[in-house]
């Protein structure tokens, strides 16, 4: 066999056991973080077929998050945060972790900013970002309803100030084919949303997302 | 002479002019057009004499574009179609099938290209069925990262650069070759200048890894000059196509890593690197013309072209009326072909001498 045709089929191989391999080790190491979920806090669409996972098309499911600073411990100043990540001079995003609140203070302060009543759903809260993880992990390591997950951060000017804006880097966690059935099972949702599921997110050890289980949730009928 | 050695030598002749044209495209060997002329009606001759006088028709030459276009679209078709049936299914299957469709696919194309090599299919046959098992390799590795919620992070495209550049060495694909080499050489800088965990974009703010690897892949082209490799323009191609997109992100003040290193003022750094390109794209002309490398030639001047172009609208572009713009570029626009004819009359000319 040539030795361009080796190449082109070792760097094959190679590159797909990487990702099993990365795959594999963020469902079995340590995980980051675990948040129990509404459905209606999520993005579900029918679908999740070969084409929407290629050109990004409707999810399965899909996490909602906002931006909304309140780290934990001494807070720092926006513009130091901004400045420390190179962001004050128009940089580019830089890739890191952020802590993502499910359920705490900081849900509950966005939620009293934005006014949000009892019925409406609250998005999932990124409220700290860090180049290491580590120094994130242990922060939030006793913080029930805070996970640590792979993240951006970029900044943007709002009403001549600059705001750091966190997205997660992957929005869409892991399924396995039960739930994807389970998912797919489901008749459209209703306007209001009333919940017909809780979802176990676990951030695995590499900070990506999967579905640890979906219960669904029983309805009392009025 | 007999009909069997007539057949004979229209083919042999058909076999030398497909045999000429593959070393010329490598840059072995340049005739100049007045010694080609005259072959291809020696040629032209001959053939029609046996034709003439044995009944014999010549081979078919080169497929008609109308038949590649026919052949592109036939493939895309399936693979669309092939495509729009795994969506269909793809929800309901489990893990481990989904991994098995998307190694299987690019390796199943990998043996077709393979075969259709093996039994001597026309080489754009060949390369069509290269191209599908790039595809899809990217698109296995796309689907196997939202499968398994992994971002699909530089080391991907790296691999998907490799895996290009290693089919269009194997299967003499220029093209092919040179995009993966491309590819892989502009993520390679992109690595370098994210080291410290910026976005993919910052390569745009620091443009000289960019241009590292566009020099190395250049010289690593005149390296191989010894050795056999088909594919040696598409290394002169992708390292001039990294370095003019380094020259022309660098000419523009506050791109430069380097400036911040050293201390030296943004504008000053872009002032070295314009007056780089300029000596940079003549340097690459230069070369073209003495070694009869019409990639280096060619490419040379397209970069010189979109270098001047894109300085004059960071100078001028704002200060002049959208008409006075219109008129600039026309003019630019039959200077640049005026280049080109003196660019094609110099090289015909070293070709004759």
């Amino acid at each position: 066999m040539p030795w361009s045709l080796r190449t082109a089929v070792a760097v094959l191989i190679l590159a797909f056991a990487g990702l099993g391999a990365g795959a594999a080790f963020n469902h079995v190491g340590a995980p980051s973080g675990r948040l129990i979920v509404e459905e209606c806090r999520l993005a579900a669409a029918p679908g999740g077929g070969l084409l929407a996972d290629l050109f990004g098309g409707p999810p399965s499911l899909a996490i909602q998050t906002e931006t909304f600073y309140r780290p934990a411990g001494p807070r720092r100043p926006l513009p130091a945060v901004i400045a420390d990540a190179g962001l004050d001079a128009g940089g580019a995003a830089m890739h890191g972790f952020a802590a993502i609140e499910a359920d705490g203070p900081a849900v509950d302060a966005y939620a009293a900013r934005e006014t949000l009543g009892a019925g409406d759903p609250r998005p999932l809260i990124l409220r700290d970002f860090a180049r290491d993880y580590d120094a994130l992990a242990r922060r939030y390591a006793e913080t029930p309803g805070v996970a640590v997950a792979r993240a951006v951060l970029s900044a943007e000017r709002r009403d001549g100030v600059l705001r750091p804006v966190v997205a997660p880097a992957v929005k869409r966690p892991a399924l396995t084919r039960i739930q994807r059935a389970y998912l797919a099972s489901l008749p459209p949702r209703e306007a209001p949303c009333r919940s017909r599921f809780l979802a176990e997110i676990v951030y695995g050890a590499l900070g990506n997302p999967f579905v640890a289980a979906l219960r669904p949730l029983q309805r009392v009928n009025p | 002479m007999n009909r069997d050695k007539a057949q004979h030598r229209i083919e042999a002749i058909a076999g030398f002019q497909e045999e000429f044209g593959r070393l010329q495209g490598m840059g072995l060997v340049a005739l100049a057009p007045k010694e080609r002329r005259a072959i291809k009606a020696y040629h032209d001759e001959v053939l029609a004499d046996l034709g003439a006088h044995y009944e014999l028709d010549a081979p078919a030459g080169p497929p008609a574009w109308g038949m590649r276009i026919a052949a592109v679209t036939g493939a895309l078709v399936v693979a669309g179609l092939l495509a729009a049936a795994l969506d269909a299914v793809w929800p309901s299957m489990a893990l481990w099938a989904r991994i098995a469709v998307a190694l299987a696919a690019p390796l199943l194309l990998l043996a077709l290209t393979e075969a259709l090599r093996a039994t001597g299919r026309r080489r754009y046959v060949v390369g069509l069925a290269a191209a599908l098992a790039v595809t899809a390799f990217a698109g296995g590795l796309q689907a196997m990262a939202a499968t398994m919620a992994m971002p699909l992070g530089l080391p991907a495209w790296l691999a998907i650069g490799l895996f290009a550049a290693a089919l269009g060495q194997r299967y003499n694909l220029p093209v092919l070759a040179a995009a993966g080499l491309t590819l892989a050489g502009g993520v390679l800088a992109g690595l370098v200048a994210t080291a410290d965990g910026a976005a993919a974009a910052a390569l745009f703010d620091r443009a000289e890894p960019l241009l590292a690897a566009g020099l190395a892949l250049y010289l690593a082209a005149a390296v191989m000059w010894t050795l056999p490799c088909p594919v040696r323009p598409a290394y002169r191609s992708a390292g001039l196509a990294l370095m003019a997109a380094a020259l022309i992100l660098l000419s523009h003040p506050g791109n430069s890593l380097l400036a911040a290193f050293a201390g030296v003022p943004p504008a000053s750094m872009a002032a070295i690197y314009q007056f780089s390109a300029v000596i940079a794209g003549f340097a690459v002309m230069s070369a073209g013309l003495k070694f009869g490398w019409r990639d280096s030639l060619y490419g040379g001047l397209g970069f010189l072209i979109v270098f001047v172009l894109t300085r004059l609208d960071a100078w001028f572009g704002e200060a002049l009326p959208d008409a006075v713009d219109i008129l600039a570029l026309i003019a630019a626009a039959a200077l640049f072909a005026w280049l080109a004819r003196l660019v094609y009359g110099l090289e015909t000319a070293r070709q004759e001498r």
